[in-house]
């Protein structure tokens, strides 16, 4: 989801890539394919979330994502004698927040795409590598990720499922303006954080599209939550510049068996519950308390987190991302992921 | 004392305000000139500084290869080296603009995401199209961001497209997002770089695969020095790392000797502006003799009256170096403009554009004004202050005091002439080279020693003379011989002006002579050609490719040297590295001791002369240089001392032949096309149809380079007129001055002179030729101390700055005319003060002091 918000804020002065590919409703997804990159839509991305535990019962959340931006569109990818000369450009996010501990701490990598320092595969073991950081396929559904921190496995343990309507997430008005969109709700995860030896559950979000934000949406709320019955639920909105939010807010609820039900922005609230809180790096003010109500499923849900700081601060790009708890109708563990909360936009 | 000061100081200068005004005034010069060349000294060194901050203003090290470029894959492996924090690519090059003469762009390829930790620039959040959009950064070839300002002053908006030429080609460029500078440093001083994406900044200039440099920041920058040591170990050969600064440091020792010069002749108009001071404050203590009398029996003590002489002075010395801060910025910034330009043509591309007035350089000129005033002042006020309080309130008794000691000033004078000889010998062997401005500094001194001698004895010759002359001739004479005591100083301040222009000129009438001959025998081809952006940029753009075998096709074309000019460096000291292509034809000259001919066989180089002296270099000697090759390194032996003019860096040459087996680099700066047929101006203009159609060549024919030359010549030594005028002005004030002393001194003389029946012309005339007595004396010892000083700048200055050999010549016509324009000049200085001699009221004047 962040990626969009890069996209918004890199991409936004494009008048529309015209020759990118766009997300349109009518895909089938074919797997391993579609684990592997998509280079002829602008942006993409692999996004795992996560709450795990060492020996110790210390706990932990962490996010890793792998970004692709796509520079040249595909009829535009003319040879040029330099090497430094780019199709795409990538970068990668690390939040490893220790809630035992109270403390949050993020890595970037950016790269871009040249000289065998980054890139993509259509297929193969290897989805994606960005310097020292590598995502591999290494069976079905099974994931190796590799960061300067962090060496973690992910097998699936629930079905893929498929967010939005007929293989696309639209998330503006007008044709394209959307994403393919699946997620992996639960994965097993094993490995080492920090040098710790951890497992715990994650969960996998992959997005590509092309053009997905429209002209007056300033940023975003969303959730990844898993609960302790063994459902799971995604649900986001997104923010209009009158603070509004966006017909196209959506969500997916996932049952025990793994069949899920697409939500749209009529059959939920989500409203922020307490005061704001302000970070100190860069004065953004985020709403870290939320109320989410879903009629149509009796949920009612509050969510809040015990660590305030998992803001991911860095000179080119801040949002908040970070480890919730859930409780209300059910209990669960999340991720939270608040854009577009630190006003100035900021620039390279 | 601050009323005596009000009531004897401030009143007397404003019923002299003439004489007040112009003291303000030669002292002003003074300063001006030495602010105005020190404040362009220092946006000289600030320019080129920020140039260097513009890449490297947050980096630690940086790793360049001077002759090659870097790979570009160092700099993965040196991102991941442990001592390192951060390292970022950088690709350079230059475009000139057409369609704005003289303006050029200083163009950083830069890879975005790496150069995050590095960059000196903020994309402008709000430019017309949006916000900064990195994708079409990177995907939109030959598209450049510019500062703010300088799209502004270019007349381009983002989006629109401008006329660049590159490597003697003519592109188009496009105008990205704009940028600020978000160092204070960098902006302004570095108005002229651009930046663009490092992929297509390669495609731009046609250098894939190597960079300019990487920049690096290292983990512990506490550990530079180690830092350095260790990574230099894991670079491939040529390729070296070095702080930043070491650069700048580079340059400025290469410009120290051109900036010193400047400096020095710039000091030649305070020197002038002391013996002014002198000469002012002589004159007032005459003028109020009586008046210390008083003081000086009302009970003022001898330290209140110099005092009072010395505040004076100091009231006109602060005035006047006050003034001077206005003016030298003002002259200052008439100079920047050709100092960069000579900077650019001899040493490094610099651009100024805007001038630096650090408060220290103020400080420090109006600093020296204040000291040379009292300087000036010092023995005027004692002489007041011992004058003898009886006699100088009984009237007419102040007479002139004839006899100066002529003996122990002529061996004074000697003495000192033999230590600027000894200065010169020193700064010539093992001394510091700026002793030979000691030298100089001594030369006139002594020269000003010899002043009362010389002109007793003129005053005797001209005395002598009176059977052509007359009686006036005998009586200016006379009066000329007998107030040397005051007349001495204004002489040594002509003289040390008009020494000051004879040397100068007569050093650069032997350099130009001097090129003119090496020009005469080095360049014999029929027609040169180079990218006319190097007249803007110095040897930075490469001639196409093409162009050399489409001259070989030609009918009528026996061959075509090449030549290239890259950097090198011996013993971690930068040098030029000049390849000459061609065969030997005879034309490169060398001193003797060497063998030119083995310079065409394999292992050989040649050294310029500036290079043999400062590395100690002799034909024989083996040099190393930085190659590309397994080993890192190249030696040479030294086959002769080449005679160069070309620059004072220093060189080593090699034949293509020499240069192509260890190095790859096939391109040239320029072109030398050698007919056994047909006009070289057919040929010229086939060429401009081909490949020049927009300018982007210069072609010259063998008579332009030859003119060319020249130009760059004389333009380099423009400055010097400047300073040589101010320096001529000043000392023409000073005879002014010094005639109304002489005038006020001899009031009670002129009116008995009247009283006995001398007409008011006869008054005149005596006086004006006392001027041109004054001329005289000042234009023969400025010309014979000219001479000497001449020398010392050719063979002494010359040899120890820049490493030139110059035969010296003298211009006797232009020697011999300076005693001649130096007298009229006196002269037409002495105007104002004779006619009001001649005008003196007889009556009051009879009972006055003197």
């Amino acid at each position: 989801m962040i990626a969009r918000f890069i996209i918004l804020l890199l991409a936004f002065a494009t008048t529309a890539p015209s020759e990118w590919l766009r997300a349109l409703p009518g895909k089938t997804y074919e797997f391993p394919r579609d684990h592997f990159a998509h280079p002829d839509f602008q942006s993409e991305w692999w996004y795992f979330t996560g709450h795990l535990k060492d020996a110790a019962e210390n706990e932990f959340g962490f996010q890793i994502t792998f970004f692709r931006s796509g520079v040249r569109d595909p009829k535009n990818r003319k040879t040029a004698t330099s090497k430094f000369v780019t199709d795409a450009f990538f970068f990668g996010h690390f939040g490893l927040a220790k809630i035992t501990d109270g403390s949050y701490s993020h890595q970037q990598v950016v790269s871009r795409g040249t000289h065998n320092q980054s890139g993509e595969f259509q297929e193969g073991t290897r989805i994606c590598f960005i310097e020292d950081w590598t995502l591999d396929l290494i069976g079905e559904n099974t994931f190796h990720a590799k960061a300067e921190n962090l060496d973690l496995t992910f097998t699936a343990k629930k079905p893929t499922i498929f967010n939005g309507i007929d293989g696309a997430s639209q998330k503006a008005e007008g044709k394209g303006n959307a994403s393919h969109y699946y997620s992996i709700t639960r994965l097993e995860t094993k490995g080492t954080l920090d040098g710790q030896a951890v497992s715990g559950q994650s969960w996998l979000d992959r997005e590509w599209g092309t053009s997905q934000l429209g002209e007056g949406q300033v940023g975003w709320d969303w959730f990844s939550i898993q609960f302790e019955d063994n459902t799971e639920l995604m649900i986001y909105q997104i923010r209009e510049a009158d603070g509004t939010p966006s017909p196209y807010s959506s969500g997916t609820y996932t049952d025990q068996a793994g069949k899920s039900i697409h939500l749209t922005s009529e059959n939920f609230t989500l409203t922020p519950t307490t005061s704001l809180w302000k970070s100190p790096h860069t004065k953004g003010e985020y709403p870290l308390s939320w109320s989410i109500e879903i009629p149509s499923l009796s949920l009612s849900l509050k969510t809040s987190t015990s660590l305030k700081n998992q803001e991911f601060a860095e000179p080119a790009i801040s949002y908040w991302e970070g480890a919730i708890e859930v409780s209300g109708s059910k209990l669960g563990k999340g991720y939270l992921e608040l854009t577009g909360y630190t006003g100035a936009l900021p620039g390279f | 004392m601050l009323t005596l000061f009000q009531r004897t100081v401030l009143r007397y200068a404003w019923r002299h305000k003439v004489i007040a005004l112009f003291n303000i005034l030669s002292l002003a010069l003074g300063v001006g000139v030495y602010l105005a060349v020190s404040l362009t000294n220092t946006s000289a060194d600030r320019a080129f500084r920020a140039g260097i901050d513009v890449v490297a203003g947050k980096s630690h090290l940086e790793v360049r290869a001077p002759a090659t470029g870097v790979p570009e894959t160092i700099t993965f492996d040196l991102a991941r080296h442990p001592l390192i924090e951060a390292a970022t690519p950088i690709v350079e090059g230059y475009a000139t603009l057409p369609d704005h003469p003289g303006r050029y762009l200083h163009i950083l390829g830069v890879d975005l995401f790496s150069n995050l930790p590095f960059a000196t620039y903020q994309f402008t959040p709000a430019t017309e199209g949006g916000d900064f959009d990195i994708a079409k950064f990177l995907s939109s070839p030959a598209t450049i961001s510019l500062p703010d300002d300088y799209a502004t002053d270019l007349g381009v908006r983002p989006g629109d497209s401008i006329t660049a030429q590159i490597n003697g080609k003519t592109t188009t460029l496009t105008i990205g997002p704009l940028f600020d500078w978000s160092d204070s440093a960098v902006s302004g001083a570095a108005a002229r770089s651009a930046v663009m994406d490092i992929g297509w900044a390669q495609e731009l200039f046609g250098t894939p695969g190597t960079i300019k440099s990487i920049q690096v920041l290292l983990k512990d920058p506490t550990q530079l020095s180690a830092s350095t040591e260790s990574l230099a170990t894991t670079l491939p050969s040529g390729v070296r790392i070095a702080p930043p600064s070491q650069r700048s440091e580079q340059v400025q020792k290469m410009l120290e000797g051109f900036q010193l010069n400047l400096l020095a002749l710039s000091m030649v108009a305070v020197l002038v502006g002391v013996f002014l001071i002198y000469s002012t404050v002589s004159a007032s203590v005459v003028r109020r003799r009586s008046e210390i009398g008083t003081l000086r029996s009302t009970g003022a003590s001898r330290r209140q009256v110099a005092w009072l002489f010395l505040s004076e002075a100091g009231a006109l010395g602060i005035l006047g170096s006050l003034l001077g801060i206005p003016l030298g910025i003002a002259l200052a910034t008439v100079l920047v403009g050709q100092v960069a330009k000579t900077i650019s043509v001899h040493y490094v591309l610099v651009s100024i554009s805007s001038l630096a007035i650090p408060w220290t350089s103020v400080a420090i000129a109006v600093g020296y004004g204040i000291l040379a005033t009292f300087a000036g002042a010092w023995f005027p006020a004692r002489e007041a202050a011992y004058t003898d309080p009886v006699r100088a309130l009984r009237p007419g008794s102040l007479a002139e005091r004839t006899h100066l000691r002529l003996f122990p000033f002529a061996l004074a004078g000697i003495g000192t002439l033999i230590l600027a000889v000894l200065a010169s010998l020193w700064a010539l062997g093992s001394g510091p080279p700026w002793f030979s401005f000691v030298s100089c500094l001594a030369l006139v001194i002594a020269f000003s020693l010899l002043i009362p001698a010389t002109a007793t004895g003129i005053a005797v010759v001209s005395r002598k003379l009176r059977k052509f002359g007359g009686v006036l001739l005998a009586i200016a004479s006379d009066n000329f011989g007998r107030s040397l005591h005051r007349s001495a100083v204004t002489i040594a301040a002509l003289m040390a002006a008009v020494s000051m222009v004879v040397g100068v000129s007569v050093m650069i009438a032997s350099f130009r002579d001097t090129v003119a001959a090496w020009v005469g025998r080095s360049m014999i081809a029929d027609l040169y050609m180079a990218p006319a952006a190097n007249d803007i940029l110095g040897l930075e753009a490469r001639i196409p490719k093409e162009i050399r075998p489409f001259l070989l096709a030609q009918p009528g074309v026996a061959s075509v040297d090449t030549y290239l000019q890259l950097r090198t460096s011996i013993n971690n000291n930068d040098y030029t590295l000049a390849i000459l292509g061609g065969a030997d034809r005879g034309n490169l000259q060398v001193l003797p001791g060497g063998d030119r001919s083995k310079f065409y066989t394999p292992g050989y180089a040649l050294v310029s002369e500036a290079l043999a002296i400062s590395e100690d270099l002799s034909p024989g000697d083996t040099i190393t240089l930085p190659s590309p090759t397994p080993s890192g390194k190249t030696a040479f032996t030294i086959a002769a001392i080449y005679i160069d003019y070309s620059d004072d860096i220093g060189r080593v040459y090699l034949t293509r032949d020499n240069f192509d087996q260890h190095w790859d680099e096939p391109g040239n700066n320029s072109l030398a096309v050698f007919l056994d047929d047909g006009s070289p101006t057919e040929l010229a203009k086939i060429i401009e149809r081909k490949f020049s159609q927009g300018g982007e060549l210069s072609i010259f024919s063998n008579s332009a380079i030859r003119k060319r030359i020249f130009e760059i010549f004389d333009q380099t030594f423009a400055v010097t007129y400047v300073l040589r005028t101010v320096a001529i002005a000043v000392a023409a004030i000073g005879i002014l001055l010094a005639l109304t002393t002489l005038v006020s001194e001899r009031t009670r003389e002129i009116a008995i002179f009247r009283a006995l029946g001398a007409a008011p012309s006869q008054i005149r005339k005596t006086y004006l030729t006392e001027a041109g007595l004054i001329g005289l004396t000042s234009g023969i010892l400025g010309a014979t101390c000219g001479l000497l000083l001449s020398m010392v700048l050719t063979w002494v200055v010359n040899k120890a700055f820049f490493g030139w050999t110059i035969q010296f010549r003298i211009p006797w016509d232009e020697v011999l005319m300076t005693p001649l324009w130096v007298t009229a000049v006196a002269i037409i200085s002495g105007l104002i003060p004779a006619l009001r001699a001649a005008r003196l009221p007889i009556a009051p004047a009879l009972r006055s002091d003197a």
